[in-house]
């Protein structure tokens, strides 16, 4: 009888789940069965069904047996660990900066402003940050020398490349990032607030006792899913930005794979680079996915 | 206004203001720059010449651009596809986020839901399964092609559903009490009070399906490219050099070409770069929970 | 597996409501019993949004599935034109992949890469065409694809079956050049440069002699890109004087093929770099600039001097508007001392038209390249109507199938400056004739890469064909060549981008490049191409 109670107040909530579930299964999971590429010899002309030859984990060992292939692995963790870690944090401090601001007309201003960038393809975007960054007429170096500093080749030199490929991809994105931060914080209930002002509590104690965890759940979150990308070092910016000269700092698997030709006609190797990303990706995340679950009792999603 | 304020909460909101406005120029130079440029002599601009101000100011580009059919039929594309294309999304995403963010007592396969949900972020066939079946299910060339294979937008289903487990779980109690079925409760309470949240999702999905340029060229003819597509191939990086005709090369030296690009993308740019502060009035106020609980 | 992924495939075409477009593909199929049409798919790398495209629609109303050739194919041939592929050459190859996959091919197609070419003719998608361009070519069509051999065939050549018929383009646009502001030499009192040496005296007075007279400290003598070493757009011709050919496959005195890259004598050429480098001759941030960017020095009017190829003309023109006294010039390319100039060169195609396998008129394409060559290069050939539109020199490619006389650009050049020396330019035809009328138009890209002296094609009508080297390997890659060749062609840059930069030694980094070259596969690439060529 409860059972039945139980059911009935759950169908409702299946139902609400078919359309989103039917359009993932035919436009998600029937695709995935493209990854059966990784383990063949793949021949374009034989179709996807087509008698292709299996040949187990060959691609895996020939992506293995790149040269410098750990040189890059490693380049490319480096450089996507410290976009996660600088990504979560700068969007979270300008929320709350933003948040700050009485005047509304600059708030809005600034807001929408900080978002531009995110409309640039790095397409566009290399081509202005490389005048931005020459060493001899850039307006960053300039700035350098009258503030008596010596100019950096940002571009060219193995030990700035990657911090400024870190740099240059949160001037793109954090104001993406920072909208849903604010969202969060506007869903704060202004409750909250009156009440801490009640018992006396300065702007500082506000945003640490307030604000902050009422954004708890939305940073745990992007934390979570950030480490999703821990092998997305990003293509499209560090191919449109670097050159032989930074190869050995700035050379990631992506760039690489698309060097090597893996892309031009070698469709298994590059589906077992795909594969390879995703399986690191699905287990870092469900590892942070159980901690968090242990540790404070919270489903992350 | 400021009357209330002490001096140390004075120096922080001018650091702040100050602060802002900096990071906030910081990312408009970018645009400025190539503001400059769409209204800068061609050659000018292809020895360098322009910065953050025109050079031999002209309006030529824009005219030029202006005056192609192709550019406008790129846009109509586009409008369709944001429209379809962001409705769907926002709605699929309300739907699915609300059973998701019950907890596993009142929707037993929440976790197995959540987790087939989730896989569709990580895994993907690849484009050659995915052309195959757009293909199959007769859909090249339609704008179904470029709207249902990215219909159910994953990461914003997580992210909303974490805005609607922050609504209290007593609201729902009551107004089930009141006689509210789950359909109900959805559209009559929890989408008004995570309007912020349906902002961003929406928002997400209008920029998303604005800006996304590589399924239009696969799946589109070139007749029917969306804006970004179309843009992107008169643009066009030009990754593999080597492989280009010498007929090709001859006309990347052409003169007009960056002046007109940035005026395109000027002119593309623009709609969505608007979307945004209408919908930041959803971003100014909280909701007062506490009021709908009284 | 197997069955899983049939039942996927049948599901899926249960959503597709059965409504299976098989017949679509029959359709393509030219259709014999019916008419005296015959409809034919084609694919070809087209930009429709090519500024040059547009102005001919606007002008004529002319369309790429319905022009003036697709008409004289209908009328003469009875032919339909219709597209099936049709993307800018940047998006073409990964268009026609999907198009390989999904077994949608259009009838007759332009295949750019050589992997794809073969993987089409191992899976016997495309149809082999030796026997019938025999047959069929007219004597005329064979003397254009055939002027620079026969070895134009063999890269779509596998198994020895001939499977495509080049897109033959004039191979001399893979000359560099050297281009100078000869406003500067006159203003410093310089002569023309004959040597490296004067090469490297002119950089370093155009760069500290203030040769554009602001007192300022602001040209650079020779400008420089990341692709330095590559003649498309880098300075090649300054390896070229050296006797050197960096990225190119030549013979060496054994007669056997081995690559320019690993011979001594390159050391030269990157020891002048790095001393220039070193002295600021040319631009310290040329590692990190694409041919574009470096080039914004020439045009704003702060270089004196570049390689690059004739095109590189449009830069060079514009430079005018910058800077009203530029003059520019090329020179034949200055030799070290005792050097005789050679001219690395590819035997020039855009690809091969390939036909579908079951694809019943393969003739068809041979008779189409028959008549456009006699439309276009016979005697009688009226090049105002099928090459140029007024000053639209385009119409050539609006064709669904075209090839061009590798000899043409020269062949122009020299009729208009004989005409132009005897005062006859009233009488010029064809090609030349559009020549002329556009640099009395006042187009000055013109004028600079094709004018009577001091222009690149005086240069190439000096030299070609008596001074060129073919490129001694040019077929689909090799096994090695398809897995290790870009590493390799990375090594070769990285390499010399450290040497010239000065991060290393000249002899040791050299040394060190070499013997990585070959551990990494180069040795191996060597050993299958002799192999290959029967050496």
């Amino acid at each position: 009888m409860l059972k039945r109670k139980q059911l009935k107040r759950e169908l409702p909530l299946h139902l609400m789940l078919v359309p989103g579930l039917i359009l993932i299964f035919i436009f998600a999971y029937i695709p995935m069965s493209g990854i059966i590429i990784a383990f063949q010899q793949f021949n374009p002309v034989k179709g996807l069904f087509g008698n292709q030859q299996w040949i187990g984990l060959a691609n895996f060992e020939y992506v293995f047996s790149l040269p410098n292939i750990w040189q890059v692995v490693w380049n490319t963790l480096r450089i996507a660990i410290m976009k996660i870690v600088a990504g979560m944090f700068v969007p979270i401090v300008f929320a709350l900066l933003l948040n700050e601001v009485r005047q509304v007309f600059f708030k809005r201003i600034t807001q929408t402003i900080i978002y531009f960038p995110y409309f640039l393809s790095w397409v566009i975007l290399s081509g202005v940050l490389i005048d931005m960054l020459s060493p001899s007429s850039g307006l960053v170096n300039t700035l350098l020398n009258t503030l008596g500093f010596e100019s950096v080749y940002f571009l060219g030199n193995n030990n700035w490349f990657p911090a400024t490929m870190v740099v240059s991809d949160i001037w793109k994105n954090f104001g993406f990032n920072t909208i849903i931060y604010l969202a969060a914080i506007t869903s704060i209930d202004p409750v909250l607030y009156e009440a801490a002002e009640i018992d006396g509590a300065n702007r500082w104690k506000k945003i640490w006792h307030v604000t902050l965890p009422g954004m708890q759940t939305v940073i745990i979150l992007m934390m979570v899913l950030s480490l999703g990308s821990v092998l997305d070092a990003g293509f499209d910016q560090i191919f449109n930005m670097y050159s032989p000269q930074v190869y050995e700092s700035g050379d990631i698997i992506d760039t690489m794979v698309y060097r090597m030709g893996l892309l031009q006609a070698q469709y298994s190797a590059s589906a077992a680079v795909g594969l390879l990303k995703s399986g690191v990706s699905l287990l870092l995340i469900s590892v942070s996915y159980y901690s968090a679950y242990r540790l404070f009792d919270h489903r992350v999603f | 206004m400021s009357s209330g304020l002490s001096r140390g909460q004075r120096v922080f909101e001018i650091f702040n203001i100050v602060f802002l406005t900096l990071a906030a120029f910081a990312c408009l130079v970018p645009f400025i720059h190539i503001v400059a440029v769409s209204f800068s002599n061609s050659a000018a601009v292809q020895g360098g010449m322009v910065n953050l101000w025109p050079v031999n100011f002209t309006i030529e580009p824009y005219k030029y651009v202006m005056e192609r059919g192709e550019f406008w039929r790129s846009f109509g594309t586009t409008l369709q596809r944001v429209a379809i294309g962001a409705t769907l999304n926002v709605l699929l995403v309300v739907l699915t986020a609300y059973p998701l963010s019950k907890s596993v007592r009142k929707l037993k396969a929440r976790t197995i839901y959540v987790w087939i949900f989730f896989f569709v972020m990580l895994f993907n066939g690849g484009l050659i399964p995915n052309y195959l079946l757009v293909k199959e299910l007769n859909l090249l060339n339609t704008i179904w092609a470029l709207v249902l294979p990215g219909a159910v937008p994953v990461f914003s289903v997580i992210l909303m559903l974490n805005f609607f487990r922050e609504i209290p779980d007593e609201l729902e109690e009551a107004a089930y009490v009141d006689g509210a079925g789950h359909w109900r409760i959805l559209f009559q309470m929890y989408i008004p009070l995570s309007l912020p949240a349906v902002a961003t999702i929406s928002l997400f999905a209008i920029v998303g399906h604005w800006n996304t340029w590589f399924d239009g060229l696969i799946y589109m003819k070139s007749e029917n490219y969306p804006l970004q597509t179309y843009l992107q191939t008169i643009i066009s990086s030009f990754q593999n050099m080597e492989s280009l005709s010498a007929t090709d090369l001859m006309s990347l030296a052409n003169l007009n070409d960056r002046s007109i690009k940035a005026a395109q993308l000027i002119l593309g740019a623009l709609p969505v770069l608007c979307v945004y502060p209408f919908l930041q009035k959803y971003f100014v106020k909280g909701i007062r929970l506490g009021g709908v609980k009284g | 597996m197997r069955k899983m992924l049939t039942l996927t495939l049948a599901i899926i075409l249960i959503l597709a409501g059965c409504s299976s477009n098989e017949n679509d593909s029959q359709g393509n199929v030219a259709n014999p019993d019916n008419s005296e049409f015959n409809t034919i798919q084609f694919g070809s790398a087209i930009d429709v949004n090519n500024s040059n495209a547009l102005k001919l629609k606007d002008v004529t109303g002319e369309i790429w599935e319905d022009n003036r050739w697709t008409d004289l194919f209908k009328e003469k041939l009875k032919i339909d034109t219709k597209y099936k592929l049709m993307t800018p050459a940047g998006q073409y190859e990964q268009k026609l992949r999907l198009a390989i996959t999904s077994n949608d091919l259009p009838d007759i197609f332009q295949a750019q890469n050589l992997t794809d070419m073969r993987q089409l003719a191992e899976g016997e998608a495309i149809q082999e065409l030796g026997p019938i361009y025999d047959e069929y070519a007219s004597p005329l069509l064979k003397s254009i694809i055939e002027a620079e051999g026969k070895e134009v065939f063999s890269p779509g050549t596998f198994n020895g079956k001939v499977y495509g018929i080049p897109v033959k383009m004039p191979s001399t646009n893979g000359y560099n050049h050297l281009w100078i502001r000869e406003d500067w030499l006159n203003k410093l009192g310089l002569k023309r440069p004959q040597t490296i040496e004067d090469v490297y005296n002119i950089a370093k007075a155009f760069t500290e002699n203030d040769p554009d007279g602001n007192n300022t400290n602001d040209t650079i003598g020779l400008t420089m890109n990341k692709d330095f070493l590559s003649s498309w757009a880098g300075m090649s011709g300054l390896f070229w004087g050296y006797g050197a050919y960096p990225e190119f496959w030549i013979k060496d005195t054994n007669g056997q093929i081995t690559n320019g890259s690993i011979q001594d004598n390159i050391k030269e050429p990157l020891r002048l770099l790095a001393k220039m480098y070193k002295e600021g001759l040319v631009d310290k941030e040329f590692g990190s600039k694409d041919f574009n960017k470096a080039n914004e020095l020439l045009v704003s009017g702060k270089a004196g001097m570049f390689y690059g190829p004739h095109w590189f003309a449009g830069f060079a023109d514009n430079s005018k508007q910058n800077d009203p006294n530029a003059k520019w010039i090329t020179v034949p390319l200055p030799t070290k001392e005792g050097v005789d100039i050679k001219i690395p060169l590819n035997i020039a195609t855009d690809g091969f038209y390939v036909v579908r396998s079951d694809f019943e008129h393969p003739e068809k394409l041979v008779e189409l390249l028959n008549l456009y060559v006699e439309t276009l290069f016979s005697e009688e050939a009226d090049l105002s109507k099928w090459w140029t539109e007024g000053d639209i020199d385009f119409v050539w490619q609006t064709a669904p199938i075209y090839t061009l006389k590798p000899s043409l650009d020269i062949e122009a050049h020299v009729n208009m400056k004989e005409a132009i020396n005897n005062g006859t330019t009233d009488q010029l035809t064809g090609i030349a004739k559009g020549f002329y009328e556009s640099i009395q138009r006042g187009s000055g890209q013109m004028e600079l890469m094709f004018g009577p002296t001091d222009t690149p094609f005086e240069f190439v009508a000096s030299t070609y064909p008596d001074q060129i080297l073919w490129n001694e390997w040019q077929n689909a890659p090799t096994a090695t060549q398809t897995t290790a060749g870009s590493s390799l062609s990375e090594l070769v840059y990285t390499s010399f981008t450290k040497i010239v930069m000065g991060e290393v030694d000249v002899d040791a980094g050299f040394e060190k490049f070499v013997n990585d070259w070959n551990k990494i596969g180069g040795e191996k690439i060597i050993q299958e191409i002799n192999e290959a060529k029967g050496n």
